[in-house]
């Protein structure tokens, strides 16, 4: 009886000794229901031009300041690696770190929802008449901890992407800057690239070649200046690992990260705008269940919703009553199938009637009806919504080559089985359409996606007679495998971001000598790369919109290389109060250093 | 002595065994072909790409890569995330395997006392209808999946009127709805045994004898019969706190709670090898060490060694 | 004798029909309302319960009626080949390891240690990407870990019965070991087996619908119930009957094999008997 009772207690110590070391709680959550600003309907901030400092001190038209300036967001898809601005990859760091610190220039939506660049770390600059130099004149502004940001911090972060040691993703960005790819292919030491501080104050670019979309290049936080005292000159890139080392020159800074689950930011009172910074804190949390994305913003402890495509309609129609407020924004990506170039499980979509009538077949309104409630828009071309030329949407100065051919072919089986037939016979193969399988390769699992998938390979199987293998692999690093090897007949992605603000991005993402054609099926046309390369002789704006509009046609409807399926469009709500919140489309998806709250 | 030798041996084996889970972690992870660099270097230069594999010594062949692995982790190095900049096994263990803690033995706490309360109450009404109405909630609460519970628990108590946050992890009170909604899986379990386990005593001579010398039937449940009872309970309790302490998938991802379960599924997920490696060593060998110390613990109660010893004066 | 016990006890018994009418519908379901539940239909998306779709449609506007029962059949399959792996892997091994004793209970021994301290989910896991998201690879995935309990308690219990008197009286009356075995190892250690291949079924099951949730397990166009939760549970707010009937399905199953357990664990040990 006595030794049972020691084990018993000797048991329960046990457990209370796990207990009490247990005790020590971490972690951060959204504060208690904090009520925040909202938008009207994208409208961008008061365009923040050189010496226009403080917006008007409190009621913007009538209206009062809230007491609590603090704003609840998601924090999407918990990507964030590393706050290290030289090793970011992707939007989610990239809208973080862009408000936490600043560069030459800031990104703000207009009315239309379209990007607009504004100065910002920079005050003015020059372009030198051939194109090839330009010269930023810094702004008088400090870091957190009161040392002036200068030019050479911009230097040292640029030599920190192009030191080859650092192994960053996006090295590969700035190959326009002299010595650039000689840097990072370790033939010339980092130090040495077109990069150069002419004094405190004077930052001087030097390209290779002219580049008109160089300015919208440098809206991407990976260039964004670093103290190299701080962080030290060493590869180690573990200071981005928490935020005790970053110091920020921008309108907030980190008050904490918790992995995978929570951003929290708060003013920085050292920004050179800090009187037009009225938000105190900024907490950005990972919600992974759509449900209870809904339940927080209906209890109004989300400001800012997406991506809850259910509720869409009951909050649609309270955005119609005022209650609260809707945007739309396209965040310049196209989702599209790939065809492997040469090769391929089947090898059949080499060919290109039978790309035509796969492309054609697809119903794209009733695909993005069915998969998404009709928030998307239907492809036709390359160049994604959202994506300018030298300040004009694209998609006024080019039409999508797709359109007409689509319409009329559409509903006509007979055609496109007859199209798919010609290029059986020409691929010779033996058999009919029933015979034929083809592998349709995917590597998404959110419930939409797979509506859409499905209902392609339905379109094909009933439309065209064939056999269709939806062949999903999760894995990031087998799918990566795949794509390369070619391990499949149609491939569906969606995973290129508009990274600046010109065609350029998309279209030279298919030239053979990139690296990146490999990935996106090994398409390799000379009469393509002919074209890329001719917009190097051009900077006309008119010219360089007919060669996007002939790249974009050769792709697309004369190759059949991809079939585009949709713009992304994302849709947004807001509580109705919050203001100066701007909906930003390419690169981040938000800009909210101006934004505030109002009294409700 | 023949317990020290016992204890050295199991603590030797224990080594042996943790040795062979991660060379087979190793191996497992790296039977999948690709690896969690792969789709960065997509528009790298070459250069820039050899670096980043050396970083992570992806350049080199498997056996090396082995070989390299083990020496790192006689060192305790487990080397960096290759997913997550900086991030090292011992930074997340320390930040996130308290909350998983604290959640899996709140969820303990209150599933098991729960369990241990009504089969109590079944066995005494053994065969009967509050038995069978026992059983069956007991067993329909562990089937509902938890992810399905914890959706419709948030669901219920949004808004500010309840009081309860529906996610985040700080302050008390934002772990009572994660609590609840994984606390049932121990309830069932816990409930039949405690239940068989009494109804084992009860039948047992030397509870007969106390009820023929006298003793009310209160009194023989409460002193004899409980003590007697708990005694498979504990058997199973450490193992229980050993298993729970490292987390619950679904109740992290939809509470928002940064734990080590979601981490551990997450970097199984990306094939971050070096963490994948970290925690699953360190899961192992919580639970090596939770059988250790019950061998021990049990050795040392054992009237067998005790009458030994005492024959040995 | 058993038997009878379990016959008497209602509970059980209503546990047992329902598995058995589950059998049935798994078998019968898919086809009994002759619609097809893999063709999509646009205008029939998210519809709720009517007379034509008995269980309302899901987001393609397919059937989810049929495709319950298709779900309940591949959940069903793999509960009981994973249970017969279990109860098959288990005893062999376990047996082997009991009556041989030695060495190879020394290794098995430590291997079982090890696959039991490595969390499943990640073996399981990594066998599913390896072999990629079929229902045979997922069979395979849960199987390589299933045996483990089985057969330490297999094993415990043949060490056990090996000193018990009976045994010794039938080697001494000339009884080989094969004879040993199936005539009293085996009846002995039924019930044990019975009773824990009840308690790991509705493991099993929770299992699949976990790894299809998290994208590992099965895929489109493969159902199980657990595909089915998972798409089901996005419209949660809106088409909860999307949810619901799997979720029931999942609950039911699960409870009626966990009712069906502790009925048998009734009838089979004695001790519990009053």
């Amino acid at each position: 009886m006595r030794r049972r009772t020691l084990a018993l207690t000797l048991a329960l110590a046990l457990l209370t000794g796990v207990v009490a070391g247990c005790g020590a709680q971490d972690g951060s959550s959204p504060s208690a229901p904090t009520q925040t600003g909202a938008d009207e309907n994208g409208s961008g901030a008061a365009p923040q031009n050189t010496g226009d400092t403080a917006a008007p001190e409190d009621s913007d038209g009538g209206e009062k300041l809230a007491a609590v300036q603090e704003l609840n967001l998601l924090l999407f898809d918990n990507r964030v690696y590393s706050l290290d601005t030289g090793a970011s990859h992707n939007p989610f760091e990239w809208h973080i770190l862009g408000q936490t610190g600043e560069g030459l220039f800031r990104v703000f939506a207009d009315e239309n929802g379209f990007d607009v660049r504004e100065l910002a770390g920079a005050e003015s600059y020059e372009i030198s008449d051939d194109g090839l130099t330009y010269t930023f004149k810094l702004r008088d502004h400090n870091w957190e901890d009161g040392a002036p940001v200068t030019a050479q911090n911009y230097v040292d972060a640029f030599v920190r992407v192009h030191t080859p040691e650092n192994a960053f993703t996006y090295s590969f960005f700035y190959q326009d800057i002299v010595n650039a790819a000689e840097a990072l292919a370790g033939a010339v030491p980092p130090t040495e690239i077109g990069v150069r501080a002419v004094d405190d104050k004077t930052l001087e670019i030097k390209l290779t070649a002219p580049a008109p979309y160089f300015l919208d290049k440098l809206t991407l936080p990976v260039y964004y200046p670093v103290r190299a005292d701080l962080i030290g000159a060493d590869t180690d890139s573990s200071w981005g690992s928490s935020i005790e080392k970053t110091i920020s020159n921008g309108p907030f800074k980190f008050a904490e990260w918790v992995r995978d689950t929570s951003v929290t930011l708060v003013k920085n009172p050292e920004y050179w705008d800090a009187d037009s910074v009225r938000l105190e804190k900024v907490t950005l949390t990972v919600v992974n269940e759509d449900s209870t994305r809904a339940q927080l913003f209906n209890a109004g402890q989300l400001d800012v919703v997406s991506g809850a495509a259910d509720y869409f309609a009951t909050w649609k129609a309270q955005a119609d009553a005022g209650e609260i407020v809707r945007v739309e924004r396209f965040n310049g990506r196209l989702a599209r199938l790939d065809f492997p170039w040469e090769g391929g499980t089947t090898g059949l979509t080499n060919n290109l009637k039978i790309r035509q009538a796969l492309s054609l077949a697809i119903d794209r309104q009733e695909a993005v009806d069915l998969a998404f409630n009709g928030l998307q828009l239907p492809a036709y071309g390359l160049y994604p919504t959202g994506v300018s030329i030298s300040g004009t949407p694209v998609r006024e100065l080019v039409s999508e080559p797709l359109t007409e051919l689509a319409a009329q072919y559409v509903n006509d089986d007979a055609a496109l089985r007859k199209l798919f037939d010609d290029g059986l016979a020409e691929e010779g193969f033996e058999g009919t359409r029933a015979d034929v399988t083809l592998s349709f390769f995917t590597t998404d699992v959110v419930e939409s996606l797979k509506v859409l998938q499905e209902y392609i390979k339905q379109t094909w199987e009933t439309k065209l007679g064939i056999n269709v293998n939806i062949d999903l692999v999760t894995d990031q690093g087998l799918a990566y495998q795949k794509m390369l090897g070619f391990e499949y007949d149609v491939a569906y992605s969606n995973n290129i971001s508009t990274d600046y603000n010109d065609p350029y991005h998309w279209a030279s993402i298919w030239s053979s000598t990139g690296g990146t054609a490999q990935y996106f099926g090994g398409y390799n046309s000379p009469r393509y790369d002919a074209a890329l390369s001719s917009l190097a002789a051009e900077s006309d704006p008119a010219k360089r919109a007919e060669i996007y509009a002939e790249l974009e046609r050769i792709l697309v409807a004369e190759d059949y290389q991809i079939v585009p399926i949709y713009y992304s469009q994302l849709e947004y709500f807001a509580q109705p109060y919050i203001r100066n919140f701007d909906f930003t489309s390419l690169v981040s998806p938000y800009e909210y250093s101006r934004a505030y709250i109002v009294e409700h | 002595m023949g317990f020290l030798k016992y204890a050295l041996r199991k603590l030797g084996l224990m080594v042996v065994t943790l040795a062979i889970i991660a060379s087979a972690t190793f191996f497992l992870v790296n039977a999948v072909p690709g690896n969690p660099i792969a789709a960065r270097t997509l528009r790298m230069p070459e250069t820039v790409k050899a670096e980043l594999y050396a970083k992570y010594g992806f350049d080199k062949p498997l056996w090396p890569r082995y070989v390299i692995t083990m020496r790192g982790l006689l060192r305790g190095d487990f080397g960096m995330s290759a997913v997550y900049e900086g991030d090292t096994v011992p930074n997340i263990i320390a930040s996130k395997l308290p909350v998983s803690a604290r959640l899996g033995l709140q969820q303990m706490l209150v599933g098991v006392t729960l369990g241990i309360l009504l089969g109590v109450v079944s066995a005494l009404k053994n065969g009967r209808a509050a038995d069978f109405a026992i059983i069956a909630l007991a067993a329909f609460a562990v089937s509902i999946p938890q992810l399905v519970f914890s959706l419709l628990l948030q669901k219920f108590f949004a808004g500010a009127k309840t009081g309860l946050p529906i996610i985040g992890w700080s302050g008390f009170k934002s772990t009572i709805l994660p609590t609840i909604a994984g606390a049932f899986v121990y309830t069932s379990f816990y409930a039949r045994l405690m239940k068989s386990s009494i109804l084992d005593v009860i039948g047992q001579e030397y509870i007969m004898t106390a009820e023929s010398k006298g003793i009310s039937g209160f009194r023989v449940v409460t002193r004899h019969v409980l003590r007697n009872a708990f005694v498979p309970i504990i058997t199973y309790l450490p193992m229980t706190v050993a298993m729970c302490v490292t987390g619950s998938f679904f109740v992290e991802s939809v509470f928002t709670i940064p734990g080590l379960g979601y981490y551990y599924v997450k970097s199984v997920q990306q094939r971050d090898l070096s963490m994948v490696m970290g925690l699953t060593v360190f899961i192992a060998a919580l639970l090596l060490a939770v059988v250790f110390v019950t061998d021990i613990l049990y050795k040392l109660v054992d009237p067998r060694i005790r009458l030994e010893r005492a024959g040995k004066r | 004798m058993a038997w009878r016990i379990l016959r008497r006890n209602p509970v059980a018994m209503a546990a047992l029909g329902l598995i058995a009418l589950f059998l049935i519908m798994a078998v019968l379901g898919p086809r009994l309302r002759g619609i097809d539940g893999g063709v999509i239909n646009v205008k029939a998306k998210n519809a709720p319960p009517s007379r034509e779709l008995w269980f309302g449609a899901d987001d393609m506007g397919r059937d989810l009626f049929s495709n319950l029962w298709l779900g309940l059949r591949v959940s069903l399959t793999v509960a009981v080949v994973c249970g017969a792996a279990q109860i098959v892997l288990g005893s062999l091994i376990g047996g082997l390891m009991g009556y041989l004793g030695g060495i190879v209970d020394v290794v098995i021994m430590r291997v079982i240690e090890i696959i039991s301290s490595v969390p499943g989910l990640l073996i399981t896991m990594i066998v599913m990407m390896i072999l990629g998201n079929g229902v045979l690879s997922l069979l395979l995935a849960i199987s390589i870990t299933s045996w483990c309990g089985t057969a330490r308690q297999i094993r415990g219990q043949i060490m056990q019965l090996r000193e018990t008197e009976y045994i010794l009286a039938a080697e001494t009356l000339g009884a080989g070991a094969w004879r040993t075995i199936t005539r009293h190892l085996i009846p002995n250690t039924a019930g044990i087996i019975i009773v824990n291949l009840t308690s790991s079924i509705p493991q099993y099951i929770f299992m699949e619908s976990g790894l299809s949730f998290v994208g590992l397990g099965l895929q489109p166009p493969n159902i199980s119930l657990g595909t089915l939760i998972a798409s089901g549970q996005v419209h949660m707010d809106f088409a909860p009957h999307q949810l619901l009937f799997p979720c029931a399905a999942l609950c039911l199953i699960v409870l009626a094999f966990n009712l069906l357990g502790d009925g048998l664990r009734n009838a089979l040990d004695p001790r519990l008997r009053r």
